[in-house]
């Protein structure tokens, strides 16, 4: 077996919290996690909220958001330990040798700037292709992606394409460079089923097509399910159960992962009326702006 | 593209237009030469001269005219220098935080505790009265008001998720800072660059009034209400043209900055 694209050893990360009425003090908040992600697979993260899933995915790019702090462990991308290498050197990781695809597309994206400009930046700044490459890469990745118009939606600004478009977006944003990982943080999470089904199958299809090593963090089994090989399952910052997509699944080990997995199957329960109804609208029309009212 | 812009803007668009063009060409508009006795104290206003003479003979409109290119340029120079350091250290601030912060902020904060005019007017009686000192000290002065502007809108793009996601591309802070940053920040900033300018007339046109801006024989704005305002004891109004002329060109300025302001950002003061 060749030798892990990502090997990340132990794994602690801390951070300050300022408790009201009390002195700022530092609390470990994820608590030694060990993995290792081959070049071609994908491993999910999946946990409940505050599992670390987040933090844990930023600091395979050495990067913590404010007040959270890597404390110790070893992160050993392509071969050097990035916990340990200079300023200059994560700067060229970032982006270019891993990229990150954030849950909000819509906050990620610079209001101000074009979506073609924005995509391919990175690659051109760290060197990878030039202007005229990066832009026809772009333009195959949308296509690829299944975004309408790929030739000219790249001239649109963020505002001006949907949620879910601009997920995808996002995720050429994170493939044009050529990146050996990209770090999907929650990206379907903010879009609506059907929606999350499209670019879902998308981000699939891409991550096979590249051959990247992913990482994907989510708090919904069924999508984590869909895309990774491995899983790996988080609570409070410390791994619960570890292993492939069909043992955890199939022959969860663990309590709290038979408690995840079983969450899928719940039957819904219809819910009867408690009451009179408390709002009846009937023949609603609207006219130019000026609403008529019948029997409401 | 004409069709586009409102009565207002164009009206303002136009007047600042000619300010700006008779101040460019004030040597081939202007009727007399700058310093040019054409005749007597205080004529009327007349054929030959339009706006009557000044206090010494001098062609009031001539005078108008070279004024106009002093202040403006003046206050544009000043304007450019106050936008320039103050939004670039403002922003600086900003994406720095911690202590660089403090530092700067506390030294703005001590620069704008002393009444503008007064800290000039100190600086200005100790070195000698130059249009580039002018330019230097006036720019500075009001560097600190965009300072608080552009640090205060900073701040809040500086925790914005794309500019989070460009340090995860691996930018530096000075790519935060112009292209990310500044695209966002434009909008306000181009507001406050008009109603800056016309502070910056004000304060030129201020210093000369009181003797220490433009020096004579040239002329400026401020300089002519100065040597005609003896004037208006007798009823003569040539003390009055310049302030008609800073009126115009700060109303038809700030019609420009509002359309700007409306056409580009969400802090629209409640006009929709």
């Amino acid at each position: 077996m060749t030798e892990a694209f990502v090997k990340v050893r132990d794994l602690k990360i801390g951070a300050t919290v300022y408790p009201p009425g009390e002195k700022p003090h530092d609390i470990e908040i994820v608590h030694g996690v060990s993995f290792d992600l081959q070049k071609g697979k994908v491993l999910g993260l999946i946990g409940e909220s505050g599992a670390g899933k987040s933090t844990i995915g930023l600091a395979s790019m050495a990067y913590g958001r404010g007040g959270v702090e890597l404390t110790g462990g070893e992160v050993w991308v392509n071969g050097r330990d990035i916990l340990k290498t200079s300023k200059g050197d994560l700067r060229a990781l970032r982006g270019g040798e891993v990229t990150y695809v954030s849950q909000s597309a819509a906050a990620s994206f610079n209001p101000a700037k074009q979506i073609l400009e924005q995509v391919t930046e990175a690659a051109i700044r760290h060197g990878k292709f030039t202007k005229a490459e990066a832009e026809a890469r772009a333009i195959v990745l949308f296509e690829k992606l299944g975004l309408p118009e790929p030739e000219r939606i790249g001239r649109r600004y963020p505002h001006q394409v949907s949620g879910g478009q601009l997920q995808r977006c996002m995720t050429a944003l994170a493939l044009c460079p050529e990146p050996d990982l990209v770090v999907f943080d929650e990206p379907t999470t903010a879009l609506d089923v059907t929606t999350q089904i499209d670019v879902l199958m998308a981000i699939k299809e891409a991550i096979r097509d590249t051959g990247v090593a992913a990482l994907y963090i989510t708090h919904d089994l069924a999508v984590v399910a869909q895309v990774s090989d491995d899983i790996m399952v988080l609570k409070m910052g410390e791994m619960v159960e570890y292993g492939s997509v069909d043992q955890i699944i199939n022959a969860p080990q663990e309590e709290y992962t038979r408690a995840l997995v079983s969450v899928r199957s719940i039957d819904h329960e219809e819910k009867q009326p408690t009451s009179e109804p408390v709002l009846i609208c009937e023949n609603l029309r609207e006219h130019n702006g000026a609403l008529q009212r019948h029997e409401v | 593209m004409i069709k586009n812009i409102p009565l207002s803007a164009l009206i303002g668009l136009m007047i600042t237009g000619v300010y700006f063009f008779v101040a460019i060409f004030a040597g081939f508009v202007a009727p007399y030469g700058m310093a040019e006795i054409v005749g007597d104290v205080w004529e009327p206003a007349s054929a030959e001269h339009l706006l009557g003479t000044d206090n010494i003979g001098r062609d009031l409109l001539t005078r108008m005219i070279y004024g106009g290119q002093t202040t403006i340029f003046i206050a544009t120079a000043g304007t450019i220098l106050s936008f320039v350091t103050g939004s670039t250290l403002g922003f600086l601030a900003a994406v720095l935080g911690g202590w660089a912060d403090q530092l700067l902020s506390r030294l703005v904060d001590l620069l704008m505790a002393i009444p503008s005019l007064i800290l000039a007017l100190v600086i200005l009686a100790m070195v000698p009265v130059t249009v580039p000192v002018l330019i230097l000290v006036m720019g500075l002065l009001d560097a600190t008001r965009v300072f608080r502007l552009a640090r205060s809108v900073a701040v809040d793009i500086n925790v914005m998720e794309y500019v989070e996601a460009a340090s995860l591309r691996g930018e530096g802070r000075l790519w935060v800072i112009f292209r990310e940053i500044l695209p966002n920040a434009l909008s306000p900033l181009v507001a406050e660059l008009g109603l800056r300018f016309i502070f910056m007339v004000l304060f030129i046109s201020t210093l000369s009034f009181l003797g220490l801006g433009v020096q004579p024989p040239l002329a400026d704005w401020g300089g002519i209400v100065k040597e005609n305002k003896d004037g208006i004891i007798y009823g003569i109004g040539a003390a009055l043209y310049p302030a008609i002329a800073i009126a115009t060109l700060a109303i038809s300025v700030n019609l420009v900055a509002d359309w700007v302001l409306n056409r580009t950002t969400s802090l629209k003061g409640g006009r929709g």
